[in-house]
């Protein structure tokens, strides 16, 4: 389905994204979904302070122990969810790709499948990266395929 | 450079150790006082594993696990010794109930002399053990996979890597808040694979690992007081720190 995309700059403007469509088509929804996935902020804690990091920054969850880890390209974060507690409130970029790890499939810029099995994958501009295990993999891949144009 | 030279010995043995073997094969006669020259190259090479485990092995159940280096060593010497012993014909005793013999030694030694008591607590979430190196406040064991480790420096000071047959990276977060006046230590035990260890470019880095037919390479350190020391055994792998 092809859309209009129309950019209108106004100085005096509240900042707002309208998306005008005949009927809240499926894709529709998902586009919605994606807008409103990229601004929502995440509680994560560091030491004794506590951060409020955008969902759209943030690359993948890891357990560490009794705990989950958010990792940014920069930064480690710690959060008392557990994994499956994720999985229902983060945005459907958001997927399980092992046992102990939910990444951002949005922030992936590069796959690579080895002769294990497992593929790894990495994050724009940081050397972080991920293994993706061979029972995630086929769903992993389709996500990719359908969120990125071919 | 002192790294290089002992692989530079252990690379030319083990070639030449290869050499004399064909040399051997195709009916060449070198060697000295009767014994020949391949055996005598591989027999130094299993005594000097031998004199690792016994004198430079970490734990005192490292130490005793020997049984299969002097059983090889007692099957290439056999004749010689069945000779010297004025033994009838050259096998002793067969190959396969010498071997079952060490499996059985080796398994005894494990079974004697326990590992290190295990003290496990939980700091920040991670589950540690204890090592006879002290407590660690981060464990990890690889084996067989390909996997990424990282290492929170804002609350993990003392960590222990294990990896066998993968490749294991490992990487320091939070760096920028690093427990300050506190020198930090990474136990690294790798085994016939490669650990790569990520350290934060303004630290300097102390390497103290041991290596054993394997490779470890380092890089070049900025200038300041030591902030990791990084420990352990590198066995038939490889471990870089970059």
């Amino acid at each position: 389905m092809a859309f209009k995309i129309r950019l209108l700059i106004d100085e005096n403007a509240e900042e707002e994204i309208i998306i005008r469509c005949k009927s809240p088509s499926e894709e529709v929804l998902r586009i919605q979904s994606l807008l409103a996935a990229s601004t929502r902020e995440l509680e994560l804690t560091l030491g004794e302070e506590t951060y409020f990091i955008e969902m759209k920054n943030i690359l993948f969850f890891e357990t560490v122990g009794s705990k989950t880890s958010a990792h940014t390209k920069n930064n480690m974060y710690y959060t008392e969810k557990k994994l499956y507690e994720l999985e229902e409130i983060l945005p459907k970029s958001f997927m399980r790709v092992s046992k102990s790890c939910i990444a951002n499939t949005a922030a992936i810029c590069s796959i690579k499948r080895e002769y294990t099995g497992s593929c790894e994958a990495r994050f724009s501009d940081t050397p972080k990266k991920i293994y993706v295990s061979r029972s995630y993999y086929k769903a992993f891949k389709e996500k990719i395929v359908e969120t990125r144009l071919k | 450079m002192k790294n290089s030279v002992h692989k530079i010995f252990w690379g030319l043995l083990l070639l030449l150790s290869a050499a004399a073997l064909i040399f051997y094969g195709i009916g060449g006669e070198a060697g000295f006082f009767g014994i020949p020259l391949y055996k005598l190259l591989l027999g130094l090479i299993l005594v000097s594993w031998i004199v690792a485990k016994v004198f430079f092995g970490n734990t005192l159940r490292e130490r005793f696990k020997i049984f299969f280096p002097l059983a090889f060593l007692f099957m290439l010497f056999e004749p010689e010794i069945a000779d010297h012993l004025r033994y009838h014909g050259e096998n002793i005793i067969n190959n396969w109930l010498l071997l079952l013999a060490a499996l059985l030694a080796n398994i005894a030694m494990t079974v004697i002399i326990p590992k290190k008591s295990r003290k496990s607590y939980s700091k920040s979430g991670n589950r540690c053990e204890s090592y006879g190196f002290g407590e660690y406040e981060s464990y990890d064991k690889k084996q067989f996979s390909d996997s990424v480790i990282y290492i929170d420096a804002s609350i993990t000071t003392k960590s222990y890597v294990k990896n066998t047959c993968g490749e294991t990276n490992v990487y320091y977060q939070n760096s920028d808040r690093a427990v300050e006046n506190v020198v930090y230590t990474l136990t690294v035990e790798n085994s016939m694979g490669e650990t790569n260890v990520h350290v934060p470019a303004d630290w300097v880095v102390k390497n103290e690992m041991s290596c054993f037919l394997g490779e470890i390479n380092t890089r070049k350190n900025p200038q300041g007081e030591v902030k990791l020391i990084i420990r352990g055994e590198n066995n038939l792998g490889e471990t870089n720190i970059l």
